[in-house]
């Protein structure tokens, strides 16, 4: 027998918290069990996205009959004894919580054999009502099947995603787990259908072209680096393969698929200036430091870590990463011509002289009017776009320079604000609605603020653990609020609403202009001419087009007479 | 290089492969229109790296295999203003193969290659085919979904720019949304050898099915490799890159328990739409649906205070069961009855919070209309 029961004193020591959230995380605690059980193969079965079933074979250590009956008990682990342990876990589970958990939402049968033993036995749990050991057969190994999940909580059961969509999440922690693992075989089935074989692997690199393709592992990039004790190894993607989020972004702390905000903004930053925003490289990262150097008793779902040292961890990634993307001839096919498209950094002007060849730029203008029939409704006629972030704007009186976001960012919050006033915020509803992820914290504040935030036309489902739903959005902004994403949005709108109790009266004000501010048209984004026109007329019907909420000015102005001052007409 | 082919073959053959023309400076080469002479067979490819086109010309070959890669855009504006003749040549010029000239008639061009080295390996056609479609029909799906997307400089959520197609129990589904509204085409397939999904970027279908409508042919079939489509028909293959990311789960989205039918002159409620829509407001293009048990009509009304009113009634085939007021982004609505055909439509909904679905009816649906659905999610103002 190897399992017991924590006391009481370090059980509490142990990050505590709801784990089962849908089939995925049941899935993730298996197959982590699985792995910690030095399995050599596993096989997960999924039937109705694992709303149903969710089975997993390994051929790991197994369990002998006095294991079995402890397994599925709460703070019942055979990965550690004392406090001390703590600081050095090297297996994935450490809680002893996981197979309790589940057994108290879902009906659990457990099947095992170990190693050297001639004996399998078997265990059932339904919502926590726990029968066996009793005699069974099986190969040396485990087997653990969960059926219907939440069949007990028929409220969290109508809150799962579709069969599509709770397969999805298992999908993703399949795939994590395996690039972690690549020794270890994965299959997956999803009813009939065999979504994945990867065999054991002889490599990472092997094992990500079972999963990502073989032409995708083929582009990849290797990197490797040792910096004072940690080595950090993997592959990173060239230029030209990019992702349109973070999913294919793996890192792996001693084995560990974890995700953490610094080192994901490491490796954008290494890839700036790379890819365009909104482009994300597909990175499989190996960190490996000394199990003491890292704290992984931080997050119920032990999805995070704590580094003792972030600083050298840091900087042992920046120099793998730049590394690689700078010593290599990285040069992106798509890169060349985005990066002229939408300038980042547009040039800033030279003081002394106009950088415009204005001859250039009317002509252009023109043609394009023609082509595009562009009405003019104001005295202002828009030229072109300068650098895709100015608006060049010829006025009776001169010429004017117009911000393109800073413009659009006001139009937006003059129209929200008046709605606002008026109480009538008017919103789209989302097809489907988006998820959103929170730390406790930070759901906390949100649900707090939830009647703050209907008043400007967001309005969130809470669903539990962290979870949100955004259901409906101010349809002033729907379509331009697309392009950036939510998520990153409503961790601002948290931030303000901590700040919100000594602001009140303007906290909508405020909220309305991160609003308008992520929903505006960006720098560096191409107008057709039609639309730089719609946007200087709008921008002429509202009260102040000059200066936006925070003081920055929208339009510069250069006079007739300063034109011929410069050309010494005069 | 030598070789001698027939003007309308070369012609036809550059212009399609002209539709995955690279334009980006940074890869000059994708500029290029490689061409590989095989005995008797002349290959034309060019890829941007997101599509690829390649299709065979027969040729009258007087050298060698050999390959070279000809400046694309000199190539099809040449094609388009050759002179009358029926053949034209192309030779391998120089010594070191630098350049081709390419005659027909009396015109004689003088043109640099571009280094063959440079150009991107071509996929080659995998082996199983797991799907054939009908041209047409295949041309209706993609008109009746495309617009329903959002452009890729407009998100970078990537599977909103895309048209997913479903190939499952001998028919191929289409499906696309800008996450408000949802448009989807079932088609009937001519075969389906193995199930399966892809989501293709709407820019990409758009130039696919503008070759396809060059070729002509009634079928085309459907070859699956590591990330991309391979469209094949008429000696023409077009490549076309699939959008790693999962689609929304669509079914989930369509309602199914309407309890309000409202049966439209399709083009009546259209250009009520666009009356009403003058008067809301301009960003948001709210417009109101009111309907009572009272009257076989629906009103539609819309206001801002800048623009002012409008308010119109449209006859409704029957009096409804039951009372609604509703309210929809007018562009949404409008967007669907434009690309619908058939005289009537049925907007079917529920209550005011729930999507409307809108969907061909009446004792005739015209066929370009069948399998056609579109999903809108409705616009609140307050509680
Ligand atoms: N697949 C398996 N093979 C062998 N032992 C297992 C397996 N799954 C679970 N166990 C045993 O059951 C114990 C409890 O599992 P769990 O509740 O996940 O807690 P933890 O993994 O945190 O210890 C583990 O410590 C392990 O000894
Ligand atoms: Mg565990």
């Amino acid at each position: 027998m190897k399992i017991h029961r924590l006391d009481e004193g370090l059980a509490r020591k142990i990050a505590a918290g709801e784990v089962i959230e849908r089939p995925a995380s049941a899935a993730k605690e298996i197959l982590e069990n699985a792995l910690d059980a030095k399995s050599e193969t596993i096989a997960i079965d999924l039937i109705d996205g694992g709303r149903s079933l969710i089975a997993v074979r390994d051929d790991g250590e197994g369990m002998d009959s006095g294991d079995l009956r402890l397994c599925v008990e709460k703070h019942a682990t055979s990965k550690i004894v004392q406090e001390a342990d703590l600081d050095a876990i090297a297996t994935l589970g450490f809680r002893g919580e996981a197979l309790a958990s589940i057994a108290a939402v879902a009906q659990v049968r457990i099947i095992s054999r170990e190693r050297g033993s001639d004996a399998a036995y078997r265990v059932t749990s339904e919502a926590g009502t726990v029968e066996g050991p009793v005699p069974a057969a099986r190969a040396p190994g485990t087997t653990v099947e969960v059926r219907d999940l939440f069949f007990n909580l028929p409220a969290r059961a109508r809150f799962l995603g579709s069969a599509r969509t709770e397969f999805f999440h298992i999908n993703r922690v399949v795939h994590r787990l395996s690039l972690s693992y690549p020794a270890v075989g994965f299959t997956l089935k999803h009813g009939e259908r065999a979504v994945l074989a990867a065999p054991r692997a002889a490599n990472l690199l092997d094992r990500i072209g079972q999963i990502y393709g073989a032409e995708t592992a083929r582009m990849l990039m290797p990197i490797e680096e040792e910096l004072g004790g940690i080595r950090i190894t993997g592959y990173v993607s060239p230029p030209d393969l990019k992702r349109g989020n973070r999913r294919d972004q793996l890192f792996c702390i001693n084995g560990r698929p974890i995700s953490d905000r610094t080192l994901s903004y490491i490796l954008a930053s290494a890839y700036q200036g790379i890819l365009r925003s909104g482009a994300y490289p597909l990175a499989v990262i190996r960190i490996d430091l000394p199990l003491d150097a890292v704290d992984v008793n931080v997050h119920p779902r032990k999805e995070e870590v704590r580094f003792a040292e972030i600083q050298r961890v840091r900087d042992a990634l920046t120099t793998a990463l730049s590394r690689v993307l700078s010593s290599r001839h990285v040069v992106s096919p798509f890169l060349g011509q985005r990066s002229e498209e939408r300038p980042n950094h547009p040039l800033a002007p030279a003081p002394s002289s106009l950088p415009l060849d204005l001859r250039q730029a009317v002509s252009v203008g023109q043609a394009e009017r023609e082509r595009e029939k562009v009405r003019v409704e104001s005295d202002r006629r828009v030229i072109g776009q300068l650098h895709g972030t100015y608006l060049l704007v010829e006025t009776p009186e001169g010429f004017e320079i117009v911000d393109q976001h800073i413009a659009h960012e006001q139009i937006l919050y003059e129209k929200l604000t008046a709605e606002f006033r008026h109480g009538e915020v008017a919103r789209q509803q989302l097809l489907l609605p988006i998820r959103i992820e929170l730390p406790f914290e930070s759901a906390e504040i949100l649900i707090a603020g939830k009647e703050e935030l209907e008043k400007v036309g967001i309005i969130l489902d809470e669903f539990g653990g962290g979870t949100f739903l955004l259901r409906e959005y101010p349809i002033l902004l729907a379509e331009g609020q697309i392009q950036y994403g939510f998520q990153a949005l409503i961790e601002k709108i948290v931030s303000q609403l901590t700040r919100g109790e000594k602001v009140k009266e303007r906290l909508g004000e405020s909220l309305i202009a991160s609003l308008a501010c992520a929903a505006a048209i960006k720098a560096g984004d191409r107008l057709p001419l039609q639309e730089q026109q719609r946007l200087v007329d709008q921008l002429m019907t509202i009260e102040a087009p000059y200066t936006c909420p925070h003081g920055r000015p929208i339009i510069f102005t250069i006079s007739q007479d300063e034109l011929a001052r410069r050309f010494k007409r005069t | 290089m030598d070789f001698v082919c027939m003007k309308d073959d070369l012609v036809f053959g550059v212009k399609l492969a002209s539709y995955a023309l690279g334009t980006r400076s940074s890869m000059p080469i994708l500029s290029g229109l490689r061409m590989d002479i095989e005995q008797n067979r002349l290959r034309l490819y060019t890829t941007d790296l997101e599509r690829a086109v390649r299709c065979e010309i027969p040729v009258d070959n007087r050298a060698g295999d050999e390959t070279v890669v000809l400046n694309g855009a000199v190539l099809s504006q040449i094609a388009a203003h050759l002179p009358e003749d029926d053949r034209i040549s192309l030779k391998t010029d120089a010594a070191d193969g630098t350049a081709v000239k390419l005659r027909c008639g009396e015109a004689l061009f003088d043109l640099p290659t571009l280094p063959v080295e440079d150009y991107p390996e071509i996929a080659a056609l995998p082996p199983t085919r797991i799907a054939t479609l009908n041209v047409d029909q295949f041309h209706h799906g993609l008109e009746q979904t495309i617009f329903a997307t959002l452009k890729a400089s407009e998100t970078t959520r990537l599977a909103l720019t895309g048209v997913d197609i479903v190939l499952k129990n001998n028919s191929a589904k289409m499906v696309s949304t800008n996450g408000y509204r949802l448009a989807l085409k079932t088609i009937a397939a001519a075969e389906i050898v193995e199930e399966n999904e892809f989501l293709i970027e709407a820019g990409i279908l758009t130039d696919l099915d503008r070759v396809l409508s060059q070729i002509g042919s009634a079928t085309v079939d459907i070859y699956q490799g590591s990330g991309q489509l391979f469209f094949q028909t008429g000696g023409v293959t077009f490549v076309a890159k699939t959008i790693a990311e999962e689609f929304p789960d669509f079914d989930q989205v369509i309602p199914k328990e309407n309890t309000l039918a409202l049966a439209f002159d399709r083009l009546a409620l259209l250009s009520t739409l666009q009356r009403i829509e003058i008067t809301a407001a301009k960003e948001s293009g709210a417009i109101t649906l009111r309907a009572t048990q009272e009257e076989s009509a629906v009103r539609i009304n819309s206001s801002s205070k800048d623009k002012g009113e409008a308010e119109e009634r449209v006859r409704v085939k029957a009096v409804p069961t039951g009372a609604i007021e509703i309210v929809f982004k007018a562009g949404y609505l409008i967007d669907a009855l434009k690309r619908m055909n058939s005289a009537e439509i049925t907007l079917w909904l529920s209550t005011a919070q729930k999507a409307g679905l809108i969907e061909p009816s009446g004792g005739v649906i015209d066929p370009l209309d069948e399998g056609v659905l579109y999903v809108c999610m409705p616009v609140r103002i307050s509680d």
